[in-house]
């Protein structure tokens, strides 16, 4: 029960200008660096560049018309969706008995040097840790060693690098701490008294995971595809650096038509993948936001 | 608490920012257009490939005429080209291949002058001098520096009979033992030379079919794509690869990296090269230091040294005496700097007509 | 004799060098209201987890309804658990909840249905089958957890410390709600408490742990009137312990306590050292004693407490302090005790209503109850 603020006190009306004032410096960084730079791009994916590499304002939509009816691009798209959901499987696959078994089983101090050790490399240069993946993976590298030392195989194989298998396996390293660290997360806030409930019950072991722990960290598991997933549509680095002559993925075609100077036909290129990747976007945020939903009430 | 007195002292805040970073930035503003006064002495930018200079030479120039340099790596003419279009005036002078250094001038971007203002020219070959890509009738468009051939580097270890043309490359002994550099037009360049196209940067429709067919044959035989040279010496010295195409000094690389001997030629069908040069650039802040640098810098001692540290042919001819003299020759020959009419023979790498086209065509070949 | 529904045959778990669980040896028989009593670390809990099959024996037997079920995993043992934070699955509501152990057991759909309404009108929750755990209070969820693991129909339920997070008022209805519950399931139900006022009031039967044995076991009258040693008299009520020499004179037995006085021991005192054990409720306090045959102090009142219900007086003497508890009933002017303080009175209760605890030179004192 308070008091009426007394007439004198009570503020004029304001427009909706002045009551907007606070979001002034977000509004100008949002506009500066994100809209403003999107709506050039717009344009030139529209545009067109000429012989003398010059983009010039002949409005078209030559440049979106070529991605679909020229196959390589489509394809490549397609093998790149399929990198892409790939890697994710495998790294879901591996990241989620590596978090339960932390979580579950390991006491807290280690756990954190643990979660460390997984983000350390993220603080070494990129582009080095690929190019230590070539060494280990060559065919003088210490995979084919460590195999002919065993007794596997008799001469180094070129089986593991330079291909598409390279290119899984070094995204799979790289993107490992993303779906490790999302999965650690949704596991850390998880009773795991409940599955002692849950088989008390008369579940099966499997039974208690499947039903129980994992709808419980689904939120945990679609953010783990969203980081993994999405960021490797736009992945042009691994595959130059271990992919060889075949592991090109649709970033490494847009990129080569950047390095020509052919912004238009790239820009044209980045928003049709732009666009899917909002799709998916869309989607997984509505599925996330029914899931939430129901756990709250 | 009421509300209005809280929201007046959050928009006194947002005011008072606003009005002092205004302030900030007409003092930013300000600051830059006093700074234009022209001396002889004080730091320009130069934007150069890593192998245009070395360290001590900067320094004595430094010493001795107080010239600095600031120096921004150049990754190719096309980043070049489209940084000096975005920056102009911040730039003093810039690097650039053959073709490109007429096209920067005609986008007005860079000027011409008078060579033969320049003591040093005289130290050039006669013929760096006269280029006529580089001629206008307002003077040469820039100082020449270097130039080099693209050619193939093998392992005769594992090649053999002795190559002589591109069309090695192709041939299925050598399936997953090549590198080429990670640059598509060149690439397509590359094999339109095979198929005997006369202008590799110009090539209408059937010529990019030619180029094309060419490079589906080539695809089986790439190992990877080399980001760097240091990426194809690696390759050839661990013997991943046996065959590379690479800019002059391929094998001596592979030497000193450990490697076994390799052997290189330039193939028969004529090949894709640069030649670079100096440009500089017009309405750059630091311009009048660049005529005085180019005295100093471009003196045949320094340019002999250059050449000892980094291997490719370059065209001041005094330079070439004092490596006779330090008894480079036998490496200087091997790298024909003796020869710089050879430029002639080449394919200058530069823009063209094509180049969309050749980006299309490598896409269409190494895309799934 | 009919098969018990627990048995637990020299049980013992052992973690590392520490022994949870030493030798411990129990029945339950069918339709109990069990009860494992004792401070923390004492091995209740241990026990309990050993009967659910989330933790394995060391060494020993347990049987439930006869089986031997040492090695057989949770979900196929015919006993249900009610955790201590009940852990209710989030996502699913009341009614799946509930459900989840009939689906399990492949019940089929319709009987499901009605075995979830049957047990949720059971606890009193009809109205609730589509609300979600985090839209109950407490003492709901613990209510749907006490459904939840009564569908099943489980020989034996298993329930750790069920009151623990619930406050006074909400313990003391649980209390009567779990006593009629299990009067109509008539389920063996075996539950956890460190708290002896619940174990007395619900329990049928009670097991006092300490240090991984069972120290005494019976009925709480039994263990209330007749603790076999110091440490359950401690623990469960209050009591008065005075120590002394207990000597035997043909018939009679009377200890000879500090100070010099001498009270009358019960019948069965054995000769030696002694602690005697009294309860304050025994005790009365009066300017002599009311009969001949009690056994009877002397001393002086130094306090007085009005504890609502009763009073609460503490006599001062030579044989060490005597704490009394007088109700009110109606015919006493309850104030009159407050008149005793600092007066010279008598102690004196009947040596019926005292034990000994303890005899022997060397008596041990369990450091835990301090």
């Amino acid at each position: 029960m308070v008091d009426p603020i007394p007439a004198s006190h009570q503020p004029r009306a304001r427009s909706n200008l002045t009551r907007g004032w606070p979001f002034l410096p977000a509004g100008v960084v949002l506009l500066v660096l994100f809209l403003l730079p999107m709506t050039v791009m717009v344009a030139f994916s529209l545009w067109r560049t000429n012989s003398d590499l010059d983009v010039v304002p002949d409005w078209t939509l030559d440049n979106y018309i070529y991605f679909f009816s020229e196959g390589t691009y489509v394809r490549t798209f397609l093998k790149t969706l399929i990198m892409a959901a790939a890697v994710t499987a495998a790294g879901i696959a591996t990241a989620l008995p590596f978090a339960y078994f932390l979580v579950r089983y390991v006491g807290q101090r280690w756990q954190r040097i643990v979660l460390l050790a997984v983000i350390v490399p993220f603080w070494t240069s990129y582009l080095l840790r690929a190019y230590a993946w070539q060494a280990i993976l060559g065919e003088k590298g210490a995979l084919n060693q460590f195999l002919m030392g065993i007794g596997l195989i008799d001469e180094p194989s070129r089986l593991f690098v330079y291909n598409d298998l390279s290119v899984w396996l070094v995204l799979l390293y790289v993107y490992f701490p993303f779906a490790a660290l999302a999965l650690y997360t949704a596991l850390e806030k998880f009773d795991f008294n409940q599955l002692n409930a849950a088989q008390d019950l008369g579940a099966r072991p499997d039974q208690a995971f499947r039903r129980i722990l994992l709808p419980q960290i689904r939120p945990g598991v679609i953010t783990a595809c969203i980081f993994v997933f999405v960021p490797i549509l736009g992945e042009f680095l691994t595959p130059t650096l271990v992919g060889g002559a075949q592991g090109a993925l649709i970033a490494n075609l847009i990129i080569n038509f950047f390095r020509g100077l052919q912004y238009t036909t790239m820009a044209a290129f980045s928003f049709v993948i732009a666009g899917f990747v909002i799709v998916v976007l869309v989607i997984f945020r509505r599925y996330l936001r029914v899931e939430d939903v129901v756990a709250r009430g | 608490m009421n509300d209005w007195y809280r929201d007046v002292s959050r928009r006194r805040f947002l005011q008072v920012s606003a009005v002092a970073g205004a302030a900030v930035a007409l003092g930013g503003v300000a600051a830059a257009c006093t700074t234009g006064a022209s001396k002889k002495t004080g730091t320009f930018n130069w934007m150069t490939w890593s192998d245009h200079y070395y360290d001590t030479q900067l320094d004595e120039i430094k010493k001795a005429a107080d010239i600095g340099t600031n120096i921004s790596e150049l990754a190719d003419n096309a980043e070049g080209f489209a940084k000096l279009k975005e920056v102009t005036g911040q730039l003093d002078m810039l690097s650039g291949d053959a073709l490109w250094v007429p096209k920067n001038f005609d986008e007005g971007l860079v000027e011409a002058f008078d060579i033969n203002s320049l003591a040093v020219s005289k130290q050039l070959y006669s013929i760096a001098r006269e280029f006529e890509i580089w001629t206008k009738p307002a003077g040469y468009l820039g100082y020449p520096f270097g130039w080099s051939p693209i050619q193939i580097a093998y392992n005769p270890k594992f090649v053999s009979p002795a190559p002589d043309s591109w069309e090695v490359l192709l041939d299925p002994k050598y399936k997953g033992r090549i590198v080429v550099e990670n640059q598509p037009v060149e690439v397509v360049a590359y094999m339109a030379k095979l198929a005997g196209i006369k202008d590799p940067y110009n090539m209408t429709d059937a010529e990019l079919a030619q180029a094309k067919e060419a490079l589906l044959r080539l695809k089986p035989n790439i190992l990877k794509f080399a980001q760097q040279n240091t990426d194809t010496v690696a390759a050839l010295v661990s013997e991943e690869a046996w065959l590379a195409t690479s800019n002059l000094g391929a094998e001596d690389r592979v030497k000193d990296a450990g490697g076994s001997d390799v052997v290189t030629f330039i193939p028969k069908e004529g090949t894709i090269g640069w030649m670079d040069a100096e440009m500089i650039v017009k309405g750059g802040k630091n311009h009048d230091l660049i005529m005085p640098f180019l005295e100093l810098a471009e003196q045949k001692e320094y340019i002999a040294e250059n050449f000892i540290r980094y291997g490719r042919p370059l065209f001041n001819e005094g330079a070439y005496k004092i490596l006779v003299d330090k008894g480079e020759q036998e490496r200087a020959d091997r790298y024909l700097y003796n020869k710089p009419e050879t430029v002639l023979t080449m394919t200058l790498k530069g823009p063209g007509v094509s180049t969309d086209a050749a980006i299309r065509v490598f896409n269409e070949v190494f895309g799934a | 004799m009919s098969v018990p529904a627990i048995e637990l045959v020299d049980a013992t778990k052992r973690y590392g060098t520490s022994m949870a669980l030493d030798r411990v040896s129990l029945r339950i028989e069918r339709g109990e209201f069990f009860c494992l009593l004792g401070p923390s670390g004492c091995g209740k809990t241990t026990t309990l987890n050993l009967i659910g099959g989330f933790i394995p024996l060391t060494s020993g037997e347990l049987r439930i309804e006869g089986q031997r079920v040492n090695d057989m995993p949770p979900h196929k043992r015919n006993v249900n658990t009610v955790f201590q934070n009940y852990a209710l699955f989030p996502h699913m509501t009341v009614e799946e909840n509930v459900a989840f152990g009939l689906r399990m057991a492949r019940l089929g759909s319709g009987e499901t249905a009605t075995r979830v309404d049957e047990y949720l009108a059971l606890v009193g929750l009809e109205a609730f089958h589509d609300r979600l755990p985090a839209q109950l209070s407490g003492g709901q969820q613990q209510r749907v957890a006490l459904a939840r693991a009564l569908a099943r129909r489980p020989a034996v339920l298993l329930l750790d410390e069920p009151l623990g997070a619930l406050d006074l008022k909400l313990r003391k209805q649980m209390q009567v709600e779990l006593a009629r519950i299990h009067r109509q399931v008539g389920t063996t139900f075996v539950f956890v408490t460190h708290d002896q006022e619940e174990a007395l009031s619900m329990a049928t039967r009670i097991a006092v742990m300490s240090a991984g044995r069972v120290v005494q076991s019976g009925t709480p009258r039994d263990i209330y009137y007749h603790p076999v040693d110091r440490f359950v008299a401690d623990f469960i009520g209050e009591s008065n312990f005075l120590e002394g020499v207990a000597v035997r004179d043909g018939a009679r037995s009377y200890v000879r306590l500090g100070g010099g006085s001498t009270v009358d021991a019960p019948a069965d005192a054995p000769p030696g050292s002694v602690t005697l054990m009294v309860r304050p409720e025994s005790v009365s306090v009066g300017p002599a004693p009311a009969t001949n045959g009690e056994a009877s102090l002397s001393g002086r009142v130094i306090h007085v407490a009005f504890i609502g219900n009763h009073t609460r007086v503490t006599v001062r003497t030579p044989a060490g302090d005597i704490v009394a508890l007088r109700p009110h009933s109606e015919g006493s002017a309850s104030s009159a005790l407050d008149e005793l303080l600092d007066q010279e009175v008598c102690a004196w209760w009947s040596p019926r209503d005292s034990t000994i605890v303890a005899h022997g030179s060397t008596e041990k004192i369990d450091e835990r109850l301090v």
